[in-house]
């Protein structure tokens, strides 16, 4: 997480002291000229940084500002170049900063937010301020430079996020388990059939924590886009044929009529790791029998379309309101947190499926009806 | 058992198993239970059936824990029930934040059963204390502080406290076993509209308590959160 950071840094001290020489321009015709080159090919560096740079001289005229900073500032350079810093950057915080290092040749470094220009959305900026050195050491003004940190701190409130769902999660289950075991160690005079339900409660309290757990090292290992994925030509037809043997005992108890629709003469070659691709179809078709009421339908259903294979799990169930079908895929989002529970779900199956469909370089659709059903299309690439 | 016999005490939760627990513990105490795993019928619950104490889920489907607790304090009928938050999350800022809104208590998960026997009774004996003239003599083994003439005595020998501390003092000792926030000290033993950080309450905390001596323990400190005075001298 540190390391935009650390690059913002040493881009800026770099930068100080390559801008004193490129700023400089000055010496006999040869050294102009090969100072000139070097300028030249400074300013297409500065230009191409992500970073937004402006430089001021001891006066506070800015020498050059990159085209990051015109964007930030909503600026052009060419008016800017020459004019007081203070009519650029309208901002008593990043001013201050400036003067102080310009006072103290100490570098400054906060982090602000910056209003945007033109309808933009505020940015949270690292601002860092640098004295600007020229060649024989002596301080000839300062460089700024703007970090944009705005993606990072969401994605750092993300993961806390995250931390505070997985933690919340796993303190439930185990809250259970410890009040009724020691409940039970506490009362030693407790009937029997009070004693037999508490247990079976601890138990699947204790599976529902273990699929939590399943889940959520299946959903690191596949959000992890620096692990590698097997990729080995598998037909996809015999994958759902398994996950549709592993859901049928569970259809059965509710009376679902669970229907295959493959057909039987093709194969669907497509290049995926075998357990991944088995966790989508485990997902769709659990999901699709938990959310269907006893007598309903679950249908899976395979086909090619140009270059890709097409898998629809489409049930029979109580459906999705439109409000949420944006959100499904979303970690520990649900739609009905009681529903979800009492049924077993963890929250996490359906960001899950998406991962996966993603890192096989293919997708995953929802289409919902409240009171009708739902049906989720898996979209992959066709093997050559 | 005849303190608790009658007793009504509402359980908002939205784990069945916990709400089975905490049912079954109260229960065996004495205590009438009723409860829900949804908050709008919480809420009803708490106007419906009155209860003396609610245990509080934070996070709840329908009304969030919080929601309810503002609620029951700012209505005149339910604002004499007394709250005990129930938390997963143990984030301070939410415990704060009910505290503030006027909860007496809180648990976090997973938290013994025995435990919350205990917060539930000691939060009810609270209630009934409190209901009490606050004048006279209030005695906190080595602790005895009187009220009337404006002076702490610790085994004994007198000692000198400021007015905050003095106020600061008195506020938690009266509620021994109850969390006190910064700014509930604040508003208690400083006064409402004046202008103190929380910080400063540390301060005079830490003054107050090096003049306790040997008795500086019963302010115990939670961190995250504020301060308590430990009840029973801190010998339960």
């Amino acid at each position: 997480m540190n390391v935009p950071l650390l690059i913002a840094g040493s881009v800026g001290l770099l930068l100080g002291v390559s801008l004193a020489m490129f700023l400089r321009r000055e010496g006999p015709d040869t050294e102009e000229s090969a100072a000139a080159g070097e300028g030249a090919q400074l300013a297409a560096i500065l230009a191409s940084m992500t970073e937004g740079v402006v430089a001021v001289d001891r006066e506070q005229m800015v020498l050059h500002m990159n085209a990051e900073a015109e964007r930030i500032f909503d600026r052009r350079s060419i008016q800017c170049v020459g004019a007081p810093v203070w009519k650029i950057i309208r901002n008593p915080e990043i001013l201050d900063m400036l003067e102080a290092t310009l006072d103290t040749g100490l570098e400054q470094e906060r982090e602000m937010l910056i209003p945007s220009s033109g309808g933009a959305p505020v940015r949270r900026m690292e601002v860092r301020v640098a004295a600007l050195r020229q060649g024989d050491g002596e301080r000839g003004g300062a460089v700024m430079v703007f970090h944009d940190v705005t993606r990072l701190r969401h994605l750092e409130s993300v993961r806390r996020d995250f931390v505070a769902n997985v933690s919340h999660e796993i303190k439930t289950p185990v809250a259970s388990i410890r009040g009724m075991v020691e409940t039970m160690l506490d009362d030693r005079e407790m009937d029997p059939d009070t004693q037999t339900r508490f247990l079976q409660r601890v138990f699947a309290q204790t599976r529902r924590m273990g699929r939590l757990i399943d889940d959520l090292l299946a959903l690191s290992r596949f959000e992890d886009d620096e692990l590698p994925l097997r990729r080995d030509r598998i037909d996809m037809r015999r994958t759902i044929e398994e996950a549709v043997e592993q859901i049928r005992p569970a259809a059965q108890k509710k009376e679902l009529c669970l229907v295959a629709e493959l057909p039987s003469d093709e194969s669907f070659p497509v290049e995926a790791d075998q357990e991944a691709l088995r966790l989508v179809f485990d997902n769709l078709l659990s999901n699709a029998v938990r959310y269907t009421p006893e007598g309903g339908r679950v249908t899976v259903s395979l086909k090619k379309v140009g270059k890709q294979v097409w898998s629809e799990v489409s049930d029979t169930g109580i459906g999705i309101e439109e409000e949420h079908l944006d959100r499904i895929f979303e970690r520990f989002y649900r739609v009905d947190k009681a529903r979800s529970r009492e049924l077993g779900g963890t929250g996490l199956g359906l960001s899950i499926v998406k991962h996966i469909t993603a890192r096989l370089g293919g997708g995953v659709l929802v289409q919902s009806r409240v009171g009708e059903g739902s049906s989720f299309r898996v979209h992959l690439p066709l093997a050559e | 058992m005849n303190e608790t016999k009658g007793t009504r005490i509402l359980v908002v939760e939205d784990e069945p198993d916990l709400r089975e627990v905490i049912r079954y513990n109260l229960q065996g105490e004495g205590f009438e239970l009723i409860g829900t795993g949804d908050g709008e019928e919480g809420w009803r619950l708490v106007r419906e059936q009155h209860p003396q104490l609610v245990l509080l889920d934070l996070m709840l489907p329908g009304m969030d824990g919080l929601e309810i607790c503002r609620r029951m304090k700012e209505d005149e009928a339910t604002r004499g029930i007394a709250v005990i938050m129930v938390t997963a999350r143990g984030e301070e800022s939410d415990i704060v934040l009910g505290l503030e809104l006027g909860a007496d208590d809180y648990v976090t998960k997973p938290f013994s059963p025995r435990e919350l026997v205990a917060r539930v009774k000691a939060v009810l004996r609270r209630d009934r204390r409190e209901g009490e003239a606050a004048t006279g003599r209030l005695v906190a083994d080595p602790i005895v502080i009187d009220r009337d003439r404006h002076e702490v005595k610790v085994d004994d020998r007198r000692i000198d406290l400021t007015p905050t501390e003095f106020r600061l003092l008195e506020a938690l000792a009266t509620s021994p076993g109850r969390v006190f926030t910064r700014e509930q000290l604040i508003r208690q033993a400083i006064g409402e509209g004046v202008v103190v950080t929380e910080r400063n309450v540390d301060v005079h905390i830490k003054s107050l308590r090096k003049k306790l001596g040997d008795a500086r323990g019963l302010i115990e400190t939670i961190r995250g959160v504020g301060y308590r005075f430990l009840e029973d001298g801190g010998k339960a």
